[in-house]
């Protein structure tokens, strides 16, 4: 019989030779096939496209042949100051976006997750759902109305009590604060939906436990709840930290003249370079950047999450 | 054993969905292509050559023996008819009067610069499409499209056009598109009721201009907003406070200059941060698009507006009386100082791409046939007889629109009063309401050309960076961030950085 602390073995599949696993392949070929069209589809719009990576060691427009320029591209992008300013737009607008959004997720799944009543709870969470479907063109729209200085809700609260009206998206520090509440607005109640599975997967008996001690109500959620489910917060918060680069849409439809140079983000710097200056070369080295940082970000989630959880999410 | 089947009933339906699935995610486009794509037979097209009416048989006889008609063309388009008013119809009358098939894509207007510039980087490229000239002569520059000149020459178009449209549109002497239409001209619409009620007249100078607006602002209760533009960065849209500057790069005495960089420019912004801080302009003047300004004019709370003339002119005016009983929309002359301007001429163009016989067959029985002054003309402008409109003694009285009956198709290609060759058809006129010919009537006096947008090898690196760093400027010295100083030091220090001197060379031959 095996102690309580002593470590489980991790299982190790017996090595198989080709034809063993071709044996296995024909006797799995219904799951095989179903696989097939994700497979095709993964080679086709993310593997071969790989291949136009190339264009960022080549002066490219659309319309002659692509001629060789080496580095030159990168070098163009590394002097220019315009560029590591949306790098540094990017890191600090996605930062606090991710930690933010965090934050509330959690927060929003552990009121979610003291309803008692299921059909409130389930009212609840599809409610705070919605928001996630709604396309960013359509905030931009609803949010742009609201915040007017003229004519919207907002202004016209703070106008109510004798303050002069904001012209929030005009202006470079309240468009930041806007921006975060949107993607808060938006995103929260979506992101609680892995909290509140892994709140439910929290054991029974240590909530009765806790209450038997005298624990209060707050004092279960934060020796019981929280510290149940950091692991979960952590791997989440890792597989986000990847992510970090990715900002477009939310910041383009939101994009104005006034605040144009305090929202340029990498996603925005590529679309300007190669849709406004057709130089794809360009374009493509910034794009080419941005994946090797997200690599080297992602290869570092994988080994905190090593340390963490005992295994990689890459493997 | 039966379990085994339906596992692989299962797998092999599931696989099916998934693949079907991703097919569909370029369904449209399959859709377009697959019926776009069937190409005439040979014998339906001989056959419909021979329905053709006597103008088209004429057309062919005086063509050079050499030019044979071609059986498809295709063509790109983002403005125009669309499916839901009768564009199937179109293409089918169009096929049945000259016997070519048109293979056409309509692409959203948003999409289209994208997915052209796309096109051509996949060698995709249709054989027709259209350029705004902000892209002309980028593209010309790179020889992805055809020069037109010699076809046009040896046609009889070339004489049939108003030479200052082709004097307009050259890029150093070559024309590389054939203009739709002549462009439209934008000019201020003022609220004439409004006039009328504070007994004044349209404003002549720049302070009765700004008087206007003060005066509209103070005692009119419904006029919530003095001015109103879709940003602050297009002279065509604000004339009155760039009173001829420039923002952009122009050409003046055979020389182009930067004019952001000019005197005449600090001018203007300063007029602007003005007219802003006292409030006559929209306070939402940098995020506003063009539609929420029109909307604002709709709702009656505008009371000046820069905007299309002729059409533009017209709805400006059914719309805001719709919602404001006895509201005019007043087309008033351009004050002491301002420009009105035309848009950049826009046109059609033949991809580079396309073999020098195939151009011919293009140039002949696409761009001669919608220009003939006659049944194509009338096809391009008004649409299908029974369809788009139906024959009202000697007008043409277009019909309620297909997709919105309250509404009348008055164009589908080319705006009839807009077109570049005379329509020859005598009874085949085309009624205008007032408010279509009165702002057209401004605009045609005292508009001017502009000319195309500029390209050289160092601006077409920068534009992207220029255009980010001089709107900056613009919004913060309109909007009092900066002074106009500091705007022209920041602007300085900017144009330094990229080379713009450069630019200046380059477009100047230097």
């Amino acid at each position: 019989m095996k102690s309580k602390n002593e470590k489980p073995t991790k299982y190790v599949p017996p090595k198989k030779n080709f034809r063993q696993k071709m044996i296995d392949i024909y006797h799995y070929r219904w799951f095989y096939l179903m696989f097939l069209p994700v497979f095709l589809s993964l080679l086709i719009f993310h593997y071969f496209p790989i291949y136009g990576i190339k264009y960022a060691f080549y002066d490219y427009t659309p319309f002659k042949e692509p001629t060789w320029v080496g580095w030159e591209n990168f070098s163009y992008l590394f002097s220019s100051g315009r560029f590591w300013r949306a790098f540094r737009n990017t890191i600090e607008l996605s930062s606090i976006k991710l930690v933010l959004g965090m934050v509330f997720s959690v927060g929003l799944a552990l009121l979610i997750d003291e309803i008692r009543s299921v059909g409130f709870r389930k009212v609840t969470q599809t409610i705070v759902y919605i928001p996630h479907f709604i396309s960013w063109v359509v905030v931009a729209s609803i949010f742009t109305l609201f915040l007017s200085p003229q004519s919207g809700m907002v202004n016209a609260i703070i106008t109510a009590f004798g303050h002069e009206p904001i012209y929030f998206l005009a202006s470079d520090g309240w468009w930041r604060v806007v921006f975060y509440l949107l993607n808060l607005w938006k995103e929260t109640g979506w992101g609680t939906i892995i909290y509140i599975a892994a709140l439910a997967g929290v054991d029974q008996e240590m909530y009765e436990a806790a209450a038997i001690d005298g624990a209060t109500h707050w004092q279960r959620v934060k020796y019981v709840s929280i510290p149940a489910i950091s692991v979960t917060i952590l791997t989440v918060f890792i597989l986000n930290l990847a992510k970090v680069l990715n900002l477009f849409d939310s910041v383009f439809v939101l994009q104005n003249d006034s605040v144009i140079k305090s929202s340029d983000v990498i996603g925005t710097y590529v679309y300007r370079m190669g849709i406004v200056s057709a130089d794809y070369g360009v374009s493509t080295a910034s794009g080419l950047f941005k994946s090797v940082i997200s690599v080297v970000l992602i290869t570092i989630a994988n080994h905190l999450n090593k340390k963490i959880k005992g295994e990689g999410i890459l493997g | 054993m039966k379990r085994h089947v339906a596992k692989k009933l299962v797998a092999v339906a599931l696989a099916s969905a998934m693949a079907m699935t991703a097919a569909g995610c370029g369904g449209d486009d399959a859709a377009v292509n697959n019926s776009s794509a069937e190409s005439t037979p040979a014998s339906s097209s001989a056959a419909a050559s021979s329905e053709a009416p006597a103008s088209s048989e004429a057309a062919s006889s005086e063509a050079p023996a050499e030019i044979a008609k071609p059986d498809t063309i295709s063509w790109w388009t983002h403005d125009g008819l669309n499916e839901e008013n009768g564009a199937e119809q179109w293409f089918a009358e169009f096929e049945k009067f000259t016997g070519i098939h048109l293979d056409h894509q309509f692409i959203p207007n948003n999409e289209y610069y994208d997915k052209l510039k796309l096109a051509f980087a996949s060698h995709e490229v249709p054989e027709v499409f259209d350029l705004n000239g902000a892209n002309l002569a980028l593209y010309a520059s790179q020889g992805a499209i055809k020069d037109l000149t010699p076809m046009l020459k040896s046609s009889g178009l070339w004489d049939k056009v108003d030479p200052a449209i082709w004097d307009a549109i050259a890029i150093d002497g070559k024309v590389y598109a054939v203009p739709k239409e002549v462009p439209s001209a934008a000019c201020t619409y003022v609220r004439g009721d409004w006039l009328e009620q504070l007994n004044m007249e349209a404003p002549k100078t720049y302070d009765e201009f700004l008087e206007m607006i003060r005066r509209f602002k103070a005692e009119i209760p419904e006029c919530e907003i003095g001015l109103t533009a879709p940003g602050v960065k297009s002279p065509q849209n604000l004339p009155e406070f760039y009173q001829g500057a420039q923002y952009g790069f122009y050409r003046e005495n055979g020389e182009w200059k930067d004019g952001f960089a000019q005197e005449n420019m600090a001018a203007a912004m300063q007029r602007m941060q003005d007219a802003y801080k006292e409030g006559l302009l929209d306070m939402e003047i940098i995020t506003n698009t063009t539609s929420t300004c029109r909307d604002a004019w709709y709702e009656g709370k505008v009371g000046v507006f820069n905007y299309w003339s002729g059409k533009w002119g017209g709805t400006l005016q059914e719309r805001l009386e719709a919602n404001n009983e006895g509201a005019i929309a007043l087309a008033i002359e351009p004050i002491d100082g301002a420009t009105y301007s035309f848009a950049t001429l826009s046109g059609l163009c033949i991809s580079a791409e396309v073999s020098d016989e195939k151009a011919e067959q293009i140039f002949k029985y696409f761009f001669e046939y919608m220009h003939d002054g006659g049944e194509g003309q009338l096809l391009f402008q008004s649409g299908v007889e029974g369809v788009h409109w139906e024959q009202d003694g000697e007008n043409v009285k277009p019909l309620p629109n297909l997709a919105d009956p309250s509404a009348v198709t008055t164009s589908v290609w080319i705006t009839p009063w807009l077109s570049i060759t005379p329509m020859e058809l005598t009874d085949k006129k085309v009624a205008q309401a007032d408010a279509v010919v009165n702002s057209l009537a401004i605009t045609d006096a005292v508009a001017v050309q502009t000319p195309i947008t500029p390209v050289s090898e160092t601006l077409n690196k920068i534009t992207s960076d220029l255009e980010l760093e001089k709107a900056d400027i613009l919004a913060k010295v309109v909007m009092g961030e900066m002074t106009v100083e500091q705007g022209v030091a920041a602007y300085a220090e900017v144009a330094d950085e990229l080379n713009v001197q450069k630019v200046l060379d380059e477009l100047n031959g230097k």
